[in-house]
Formats: C-alpha cells, sequence, structure tokens
C-alpha cells in the first residue's frame, strides 16, 4: 500500500534573477515498508526534498500525501501535530535537546501528544538501539553514534508512517556507520518501517531496497 | 589592521544590537558612579558656600580685647591661614525711618581680610571701602528708611550707644527690638521710643540715646543682599553699615565693654581662617592657640555648660571658662568658638549625629553602585563574548593560537570600554547638571540666591573610569582565558558551552510530576531547563536578583525615612499660629479676658485670607483632688509610676493631687468632638468631656521606658464629679484679698462623657498631651477663671504676610499675643523632601535600567544559542502554541526562581539599614515598615520584563524557517 506519494513537487527560492528551483518537478511513489536511498550531491536538492517530505518545509507547488492525508494544505498546528504523529526525523547531528536524558528525549513526541509510553516499550527500544545502560544520561554524555541511537529510538517512538533520515551517518566513524545502517535496517525489516534516507555515499544507499537519485532538482535515476 | 582586529570590528558593526547593549550597560555603570560622586561633591560644595555665606569663611572665632598686636601674632602663626576682624564702631540713630522698627544705623568696621576672604558680600553699585571715612550701606537701609542714599553722598553722622536706664545706664542689646505702634514717649522734654520688655527684666521700658562722637562718611558702595554676616535682621532695632579699618587699637568707637553687657562683644571679634592642614584638627590647633588642653577647647567648642549651676561668687561655668581662657592665651581673647557648621561640611567634623548617618548612607550607596556596575559589566563582556564562542573555536581550527584569541577578547573589551567609559562618564556628569539645575530651581528660595555649585571633581571622574575599567580588564581576562582554551570542535557542536549542572544524578532527574500535571510537557521542558540551568542563565537571575534587591532595600529605607522625617515635617494644614498669653499680673479683675481673646480669634477668622482654622481656650492651672480609690490601678503592680502625672508616691492621704487643663474649643472643633464620642449639644450642656486616658510605666536601668501600660484614669468617668481650684502663687500671697478670691472661686463640674487621645488625634481637634477636660463655651465662660486663660490659634492663610499685617493693625497688643508665621519653613521642608525623593527614585531608576538591560542582553543571548534547539523541536512536532506556552512557563519560572531570593535579600538589606539607622540615631526609633508595594511592584515588572523580553527574542527566531535555521546551524 502506497505511504507516500509526492506529485510535482517544486520548491523555489530567491527573487527576480536570483530565482532558482532547488526541487524542480519531483514526483515519487513509495510504498509501506520499503527503504529508499535518495542520493545526489551536494546542492542536488536532496535535503530540500526530503524536508518537504518531512512536512518541516511547504513546497512551492505539488502534493504530498502521508498514509492518506495531503500535507501541503495543513496549517502549521495541524502540520506540527501530523508531524509529531505520523513522522520521525532524523538529522545529520544536533538532534537532541540537551538538557533533556536519553530517556526524555526518546519520549518527546509522546509526551507532546500527552500519551504516556509504557515502560515495555521504552525498554524494547532502548534495548534495540542498544542504549539501554544510558537511558539517564545527558546527550553530552554520548558520543556521536550513541546520540543517532537516541535520535533513531526517538524517531520511532511513535511508530510513524514514515522516518526520514538526513545523512544520519555523515558524522560518524565507519564502526558506528556500520551499526547505524544495521539498525536502521532491521527496523525497516522487523518492524516494516517506511524509511527514507539521504546520503552522498553509494555504498551506505545500497542497503536500501530502491535508491533515487537527484541532480539539479530533478530525479534522473531509479534502481 | 590585523585581521584578526578587523574581525572583532566587523562583529561588533554586524550585530549592532548586541554592541550597543553592551555599551549602554557599560555606560549606565560608569553614569551612575559618576553621579552619586557628583551629586555629593556638588551638594557638599553649596552647603559650604552657603555657610561661607551665611557667616563668613573662617574656623574659629576669638572674642575678647584683641588688638593690633594680638592680630599680628596670630597671623604669624603657622597654622593661620588668615584673619579677618570686625570691631563695633557705634549706633548712630536714624533721620526717619519708615519702618515701626528701624531706628538706627549700626557702624562697624572691618579689615581688609574680612572683605577679601572672609565675607562674601556682593556689591549692588560701588565698590568696597578703603579707609575708615569710607562707608558702604546694606539694603535693609534703603529699604526702612525712606531716605535715598546714593553713591557719593557725604554723610555726618552722630555715633554713640543705646541705653536703657536713664538712672544707672547700661547698654542695650543689638538684638533688642522697638516696639511698634505708638510713637515716641516724652519724659522730662526727652523723646524715648518704647521697647520691647521682653528683654527687660525689670524697670523702665524705654530707650535713650547717648551721643559720643561724630565722624563724617562717604558712601562708596550700596550691598546687595543681606548676608549672615551682617547682624541686624529684618526685625531689629538697626540696619548695618560698613566702614573699613587696618587697625583695633586706633579705631575709634563707642565704649564696648561694660559689665553686664557680652552682646556687644559679639559684634567685635576676630575671624581666624586656618590653613587647610590645621582644619583636620581644629579644636587640637584651637588648644595650641590659646594655650589650653584639648579637652578643655572641646568643651568650649562644644558649649557644654551645666547653666544651672551658679557658684556663690555669682558666676557660672561659663564665666569661669572665659576667665580661664583669658589666662592662658597670649591675644587678650576671653573666648572663641569653632566654626562647627562649616568644618562638619567640609567633612573635617564628623560629631554631629545626622551628618555620621548621612555619610554611612552615602557609602552606603556608593558600595550598592558600584557592586552593581562591577556585576553589570562583567556581564556585558561576558554575554558579548560567549555569542563568539563559534568564532573563537572557528579561528582556533584554522589556526589562531591561544594567545592570539586571548588578545582579540581584550581587544574587544578594550574598543567596547574606550566607547562606553567616557560615554557614561560625560552622560553622568551631563545628568548631575540636569538634577542639580532641578533641585537649584526647587530651592531657590531656601538658598537666598545661592545658586547650587556644580561640581564632578576630577578624581570622581577618574575613579569612575578607573573601577569601570579595572571591571572590564578583569572580567575580560578570565574570560580571554576560557575562550582561547575552546576547541574547534566544541565550538561548533556548542556542547561544551552549555554546562549542565548535575550534582547528583538521581535528584536532577526526577522532574516532579506535578510540574508536568499542570504545565504539560512545554512546562516540563522549560522546568528542566531551569533545574539544569546553564551558567548563562545564572547571570540572568543574579542581575534580576541583584536589581531587585537593591529596588526593596532602597525603597524600604525611603519609605521609613520619609516616614520617620514626617513625624517632625508633617505636611502641614496650618502655616500660622497665634497665642494669647496668660495674664502674668494678677489683676484678677481681666473678667473680659475669654471674651476678648475669642473675639481676637474670630476677628482673624473673618479675615479673606483664612481658609483654615481652629483654636482653644485654656487654662492650666486648675489642680484637683482624687481619692485614690476613684483612680484606676488594676493589675499595674510592679509598675513604677504614671507617665504623665507624679509618680505613685505623690498621692498623699489617700488624694492624688492633680493639674487637669481645662478647655474649651471653636464651634467646629466642638461639634466634631460631640459627634465622634455620639452626643448631642444639649446632652453635654454644662457638662464636662474628659480625655480619660492614662499610663502606666517601668523603667529600666537606663531610665529609659521597659514597659509602658495603657489604662483609663478614673474608674468610673461618667457621673463623676470634679472640683478643682487655682492655687495662688507666692507673688500672690503677698495679697491676702487675692488669696480669699482665688480659694473661693472653685470649679465645680460633672463628667458627662469619655473620649480618647487616638479619637482626637485623627480629627482636626487640637491634642493636649495631659489630662483634659472639656467644657462648651458658656460652662466655661461661667466657671474658669479669666486670668488663668490663655488661648492659641492655628489657621492657614493664603497670604500670610498680609494676615500678619492685619493682625497688628488691629491693635491689640494687650492681649500679649504672639504670631508665628511658618509657611516658609512649610515650604522649605517640602522643598527638602522633594529633593531628596528626587535623587532616591533616580537612583532606583538608574539602577532597574541597569537591571533591565542586563536582564534582556542575557535573555537574547540566551534565545539566540538556542535556536537549534527550538528549530529541533518545532521540527519533531511542538505546535507554534505548544512553543509559545513553553516559553511562557520558562519566563514564569526564571522570574519565580530569581524573586524568591531577591524578595528575601531586599527585605534583609532594608531591614540591615534600618538597624543602621537607629544604632546611629538618638531618641524615636525608625520604625520598618514592611515594604509591600515595592514588592508587588519587583514581582510584577520582573515577570513582565522577563517574558517581554523572552517573547521578543523567540519571536524573532521563530519568524526565521525551521529549516533555515537548521540548515544554517547544520554547516
Amino acid at each position: 500500500m502506497e505511504i507516500l506519494r509526492a506529485e510535482g513537487l517544486v520548491k523555489t527560492y530567491g527573487q527576480g534573477e536570483n530565482k532558482f528551483n532547488a526541487v524542480d518537478g519531483i514526483s515519487l511513489s513509495v510504498e509501506k515498508g520499503e527503504f529508499v536511498a535518495i542520493v545526489g550531491a551536494s546542492g542536488s536538492g536532496k535535503s530540500t526534498l526530503m524536508h518537504m517530505l518531512g512536512g518541516v518545509d511547504r513546497p512551492t507547488q505539488g502534493r504530498i500525501i502521508i498514509d492518506g492525508t495531503e500535507i501541503n494544505r495543513m496549517n502549521s498546528n495541524k502540520l506540527a501535530i501530523f508531524r509529531r504523529r505520523q513522522i520521525g526525523l532524523v538529522y545529520q547531528f544536533y538532534n537532541l535537546i540537551p538538557i533533556l536524558t536519553v530517556e526524555e528525549n526518546i519520549t518527546l513526541p509522546a509526551d507532546l501528544d500527552g500519551k504516556k509510553i509504557s515502560e515495555e516499550k521504552l525498554d524494547g527500544i532502548l534495548d534495540t538501539l542498544g542504549i539501554k545502560n544510558k537511558r539517564r544520561n545527558l546527550p553530552n554524555e554520548l558520543s556521536g553514534g550513541q546520540q543517532q541511537r537516541v535520535s533513531i529510538a526517538r524517531a520511532l517512538i511513535n511508530e510513524p508512517a514514515i522516518l526520514l533520515a538526513d545523512e544520519p551517518t555523515g558524522n560518524l566513524d565507519s564502526k558506528a556507520t556500520e551499526d547505524i545502517m544495521g539498525l536502521l535496517k532491521m527496523t525497516n525489516k522487523k518492524y516494516k518501517q517506511t524509511i527514507i534516507m539521504i546520503t552522498h555515499n553509494l555504498d551506505i544507499a545500497r542497503t536500501a531496497d530502491r535508491i533515487l537519485t537527484i541532480r539539479d532538482g530533478k530525479i534522473v535515476e531509479e534502481v | 589592521m590585523n585581521i584578526m582586529k578587523k574581525l572583532t570590528l566587523k562583529d561588533l558593526f554586524r550585530n549592532k544590537t548586541r554592541t550597543i547593549m553592551t555599551i549602554l550597560g557599560i555606560m549606565l555603570s560608569a553614569a551612575l558612579m559618576t553621579v552619586v560622586a557628583g551629586v555629593v561633591t556638588s551638594v557638599q560644595a553649596t552647603l559650604v558656600a552657603l555657610v561661607i555665606h551665611d557667616d563668613g569663611n573662617y574656623d574659629i572665632k576669638a572674642y575678647g580685647d584683641l588688638t593690633d598686636d594680638s592680630v599680628r601674632k596670630l597671623e604669624a602663626n603657622r597654622n593661620v591661614e588668615n584673619v579677618s576682624y570686625r570691631r563695633l564702631v557705634g549706633y548712630s540713630p536714624l533721620k526717619s525711618s519708615n519702618s515701626e522698627y528701624k531706628r538706627y544705623m549700626l557702624i562697624s568696621a572691618m579689615n581688609k581680610s574680612a572683605y577679601e576672604n572672609c565675607y562674601s558680600f556682593r556689591l549692588e553699585e560701588g565698590r568696597f571701602p578703603n579707609n575708615s571715612h569710607e562707608i558702604i550701606l546694606s539694603p535693609d537701609l534703603i529699604e526702612y528708611t525712606g531716605e535715598t542714599y546714593k553713591v557719593g553722598d557725604k554723610l555726618t553722622l552722630s555715633i554713640g550707644s543705646r541705653l536703657y536706664k536713664e538712672t544707672d545706664p547700661e547698654r542695650l542689646s543689638e538684638m533688642a527690638q522697638t516696639q511698634d505702634g505708638p510713637e515716641a514717649v516724652k519724659i522730662n522734654g526727652k523723646d524715648y521710643l518704647p521697647v520691647n520688655y521682653d528683654i527687660i527684666y525689670t524697670g523702665d521700658k524705654t530707650e535713650f540715646f547717648s551721643p559720643e562722637f561724630e565722624e563724617t562718611y562717604t558712601v562708596v558702595g550700596i550691598l546687595s543682599d543681606v548676608s549672615g554676616a551682617v547682624t541686624c535682621m529684618g526685625s531689629s532695632a538697626c540696619a548695618d553699615v560698613y566702614t573699613y579699618t587696618d587697625t583695633i587699637d586706633n579705631l575709634k568707637t563707642i565704649d564696648l565693654f561694660n559689665k553686664n553687657n557680652s552682646y556687644a562683644q559679639n559684634l567685635s571679634f576676630v575671624n581666624i581662617d586656618l590653613t587647610e592642614n590645621a582644619e583636620r584638627d581644629v579644636i587640637g590647633t584651637a588648644a595650641e592657640l590659646f594655650g589650653i588642653d584639648k579637652e578643655f577647647a572641646e568643651t568650649v567648642a562644644n558649649g557644654d555648660y551645666n547653666s544651672d549651676v551658679v557658684y556663690d561668687s555669682g558666676e557660672t561655668e561659663m564665666t569661669k571658662a572665659e576667665e580661664k581662657i583669658k589666662a592662658s592665651n597670649p591675644y587678650g581673647a576671653n573666648y572663641f568658638s569653632i566654626h562647627n557648621e562649616l568644618l562638619r561640611f567640609k567633612g573635617f567634623s564628623m560629631s554631629e549625629g545626622t551628618f555620621k548617618m548621612l555619610m554611612s548612607i552615602a557609602v552606603f550607596v556608593t558600595i550598592i553602585i558600584i557592586v552593581s556596575s562591577v556585576f553589570i559589566i562583567r556581564n556585558s563582556i561576558s554575554i558579548s563574548i560567549t555569542e563568539k564562542t563559534k568564532l573563537y573555536g572557528m579561528l582556533s581550527s584554522v589556526g589562531a593560537t591561544p594567545r592570539q584569541i586571548r588578545k582579540n577578547v581584550l581587544f574587544e573589551s578594550f574598543i567596547l570600554a574606550l566607547v562606553g567609559i567616557p560615554l557614561g562618564i560625560a552622560f553622568g556628569a551631563g545628568v548631575t547638571a540636569a538634577v542639580l539645575k532641578i533641585c537649584d530651581n526647587l530651592l531657590y528660595d531656601m538658598l537666598e540666591g545661592n545658586g547650587i555649585i556644580f561640581s564632578v571633581p576630577w578624581y570622581a571622574m577618574a575613579a569612575a573610569a578607573v573601577i569601570s575599567c579595572l571591571t572590564i580588564f578583569l572580567s575580560s581576562i578570565f574570560i580571554a582565558v576560557r575562550a582561547g582554551k575552546i576547541t574547534a570542535v566544541e565550538a561548533i557542536r556548542s556542547t561544551k558551552d552549555i554546562n549542565i549542572k548535575k550534582k547528583n544524578k538521581e535528584k536532577s532527574y526526577k522532574t516532579p510530576k506535578i510540574v508536568t500535571k499542570l504545565f504539560g510537557t512545554g512546562g516540563s521542558i522549560a522546568y528542566k531547563n531551569l533545574k539544569r540551568s546553564r551558567k548563562q542563565y545564572r547571570t540572568t537571575i543574579i542581575s534580576i536578583i541583584v536589581s531587585v534587591s537593591v529596588y526593596i532595600t532602597v525603597f524600604s529605607f525611603v519609605d521609613s525615612s520619609l516616614d520617620y522625617s514626617g513625624r517632625y515635617y508633617q505636611k502641614l494644614d496650618y502655616n500660622m499660629n497665634i497665642s494669647t498669653s496668660r495674664y502674668n499680673d494678677h489683676d484678677i479683675d481681666k473678667a473680659d479676658k475669654i471674651d476678648s481673646d475669642e473675639k481676637f480669634f474670630k476677628t482673624v477668622v473673618s479675615f479673606k485670607e483664612t481658609e483654615k482654622y481652629r483654636y482653644f481656650l485654656n487654662s492650666y492651672d486648675y489642680s484637683f483632688d482624687i481619692p485614690e480609690k476613684d483612680i484606676y490601678t488594676d493589675n499595674t503592680e510592679g509598675y513604677d509610676s504614671f507617665t504623665k502625672f507624679f509618680p505613685l508616691e505623690t498621692i498623699q492621704n489617700g488624694n492624688l493631687d492633680i493639674n487637669i487643663i481645662v478647655a474649651m474649643f471653636d464651634d467646629d472643633s466642638y461639634r466634631e468632638i460631640l459627634s465622634i464620642i455620639g452626643k448631642s449639644e444639649a446632652e453635654m450642656k454644662g457638662k464636662a468631656i474628659i480625655t480619660n486616658d492614662n499610663e502606666f510605666t517601668k523603667i529600666n536601668e537606663n531610665g529609659d521606658y521597659s514597659d509602658i501600660k495603657t489604662v483609663p484614669f478614673l474608674r468610673n468617668p461618667v457621673g463623676y464629679r470634679l472640683k478643682g481650684s487655682v492655687y495662688p502663687t507666692d507673688a500672690d500671697r503677698q495679697d491676702e484679698e487675692v488669696v480669699k478670691k482665688l480659694e473661693n472661686e472653685k470649679l465645680d463640674v460633672e463628667i458627662g462623657a469619655v473620649i480618647t487621645q487616638d479619637q482626637i488625634q485623627n480629627s482636626r481637634v487640637w491634642t493636649f498631651s495631659d489630662l483634659t477636660i472639656i467644657l462648651d463655651r458658656d460652662t466655661f465662660r461661667k466657671c474658669v477663671m479669666p486670668v488663668t486663660v490663655s488661648g492659641e490659634m492655628s489657621l492657614y492663610s493664603s497670604d500670610t504676610a498680609k494676615t500678619e499685617h492685619d493682625i497688628s493693625d488691629l491693635g491689640l497688643d494687650r492681649l500679649g499675643y504672639s504670631v508665628i508665621n511658618f509657611e516658609e519653613q512649610t515650604n522649605r521642608m517640602n522643598s527638602i523632601v522633594t529633593v531628596l525623593e528626587l535623587f532616591v527614585y533616580g537612583l532606583i531608576i538608574a539602577i532597574a535600567l541597569i537591571g533591565l538591560t542586563n536582564i534582556f542582553n542575557t535573555i537574547t543571548t540566551n534565545m539566540n544559542l538556542r535556536k537549534k534547539e527550538f528549530a529541533m523541536l518545532r521540527s519533531i512536532g511542538m505546535t507554534g502554541k505548544e512553543f509559545r506556552r513553553m516559553i511562557r512557563l520558562e519566563s514564569f519560572f526564571y522570574a519565580f526562581k530569581s524573586l524568591i531570593i531577591a524578595i528575601p535579600l531586599g527585605l534583609l538589606g532594608g531591614y540591615a539599614i534600618n538597624l543602621l539607622f537607629n544604632s546611629n540615631l538618638t531618641g524615636e526609633e525608625m520604625v520598618f515598615n514592611f515594604p509591600i508595594i515595592a514588592v508587588l511592584i519587583s514581582i510584577a515588572a520582573v515577570t513582565l520584563a522577563v517574558w517581554l523580553i523572552m517573547t521578543y527574542s523567540v519571536g524573532k527566531i521563530r519568524r526565521q524557517n525551521i529549516i533555515e535555521t537548521i540548515r544554517n546551524e547544520n554547516v
């Protein structure tokens, strides 16, 4: 079943002569449980695309439908609520709120919703991501890899429709990269979590089911 | 210029707001220090000038038979700067006078030093006299004589003495006033001017002039004002005229020294101005000069004589002192005095309690200012640099050495200081000038034409500059070192910057469930932020604490001191007082006294200018015998005495012999009393209302009251019958008729009602401090002996001068009344209070401003630094509404946390000052009023300020695209 559809997405920046389209007419469709990788060089528009798909940025033109809901028409408030329930975001760095512990960071989306996460579930996810013994630590006491694990845990806690990851391993060493990619792969397989990941690294991209290449704001290749 | 410096300057320019705020903070501190110093020195300079104008610039005044040789000896003394003297030449009757008072010219001669160094005379026209045949005239002379004197006029004057007893001539005091009214009385063909009999104790009331020699003078100048050096005040009989002399010995004068007249000596004295060094220890110098020991000099300086002691020889302590001085000094002086006022204001004599108190305030205030300034500057610099952590990290990663970064930090501070400090000092000087100008206008009358001196001494400005520089430098050093240590990655990551306080993992981990319940997730984040607060927030909180606690302290101090001074200097409803006196001679047939006194008062009431009034007539002479059993003494065992009356021991034969005031009031006051006690006029007709208040006291070893118990006086006052009589005095007993009359005229009244002192005090009616019975007019006139009656009236007049004039026109001198016009005092006091308030509130506002600047700076910086965090929260899915709520709560928590500490601190400070004051004051204590208003204002102000600033800075951030923020930060 189709979980995400984008139609004719365009994102324009600048004015007059400086006008340019970061995303220049992209349409795509993602099935539930798919692991999609978007690759492209810097400045190709991949981050812009991801931000729009995640509801963090609005397209200048086009539609985005996630799990049946058209998000480009929603107001900021509704969008925010939608995001915390249906979208998990993982960035390259600075994902975590520095004054919250690991545990608190993870439950944050649920807390915003006023929902309580059961101890079981929390334990489970901490365990799965291998950070159980760090649950009461603050982010500045964790390594880069551990921080990313926490981000992923937070992204997954609400079982969102899609998980969007922007260069999740860009900041990590090879061992950590391996770990993270493994985790992503696992959640995808085990929990049928739809993942869309951006990377500039083809090797990493190959972990995914599908690779979309972007250049100059357009999808040029699909593998 | 090197690249780093360029970078710094560019950065300063780019972040205009932050730079300006920082400079503002520095400016305000420097300005505040300058203003405080400037105001204190200006006020001091003004006071010194005032005193000099009023009384001359000298330190020691010597009286007695000093000669030219004495003067030379004094001038030669190494401690003496200069010697000025004044000698009374004599009196000369005025040819004509259009004033009832002025009859004479009082001619004095002064030496060169007096004109040049000592007195600050101002000439309307002409010049000062150069020889003993030239004179200058005081403005009084022109005003009161109706004659026109011109510069250049030649006057031949008959000079002599004023005497008052023809048979045994004695000199008259220069202060003796002539009584206005009737013209000269002819006795034996001679004209005699009536003299105010108060000066004369016995005998004749007439005065006459005894000429001694003639002198011709040329008028060379006319004075423009009447400074204190002029001795003849408006109401005295003389007007001053001054001439010049360079010798004491050869100056022709009337004979000054004569028994029973030390007054003439008051006008012939020597003013000694000491060198600045000697001024530091005037008493010691005086002791040295006059050859006496320091303790004795101190007694003389304080005028500490027991005037009750009269030795058998007829001498008093004062005359003995005079003898001692005369015997010890080589100048012929027989007395001296120290110019305490001048020295006090110059700062050399700190003996006065009040002055000491004022100085402690000034010191206290200065310390607060300095501490606040240090804080503010430190914070400003710290913020400015903290924001640039990333920049420094980058520089470090690019290859700048820690040393270069340190230098850079110091350079930035230097630039900020360079701009901020001079601007601040200039601004401070400007504010001082403005404030002083306002005071000048407010206090114009009080200063009698002397302007307020503006003085911001170089050392004050230098001190302000130095303290600021030092503070800036010291803060920068520490921060510079820290900046140098930042590694590139830390800076970019900005994680090191966040020093989360985590003393106890368990403790700070738990967030009370109630927070989340009440305030939601946003609130719990806000709360966590507070608990695990970063170092930067500490500066915000400390700024708020400093500002608020200082504000509360100063506020409570002002409140208490105004309250305290308000007891003595209250806002007056009345500005004039008239009192009629009791007859001194026992011509007891002055039956119309009550009527004529009241008629007098009523006439004044009828004046157009009288707006408010109240009066009473009373008698203090009635004594009552009250049986002990009728007096309330329950539960008073162990008490020593009544406060108002005599100790219990005065109860003799079971009776207390006590004075009770018998009084009647004007109709309005009486009616008010009736309404207070809830009785009608008919009910109280013929009956007395008594103030039935008594107090029992316990007295401790020091003679102070250790306990006061308020009880009623009579047990059953209503219906009680009081019988009183007037005791004959010794003079009365000379005449049997008088004694008989007094003993037979008893006062016999029944008490109809009771009223308390408190009830009266809260009304417009006069309060008496002793037991009083109040009668209606008819009963008073029937029962009270007129000869024992006196009266008093307070009124508010819209034109006090006219009222005074109108009263004297009534010609009712036989009533022996006196009029006091205290309009001037009221205005003076109100001006002073206004000025004080101006200063203090100005100070408070300044401190608040500084605090606000700081708070603004810290909060906006903090918000900026958390841009990423905010963006993150938004991206995870926090709605705008929830986000705003979080900010609101965070501001609430900050305000709360700061106020929780600040308010108790402020209260403590206020209480401490109160204690400090009371330890220096004698007499009544200054009450500590809980400054509830200040507390409420602080709470409201802080909460509002913090919330506004946070919202403003967050608003700025919010408008930025979430993505832009994340994108920009993810560089």
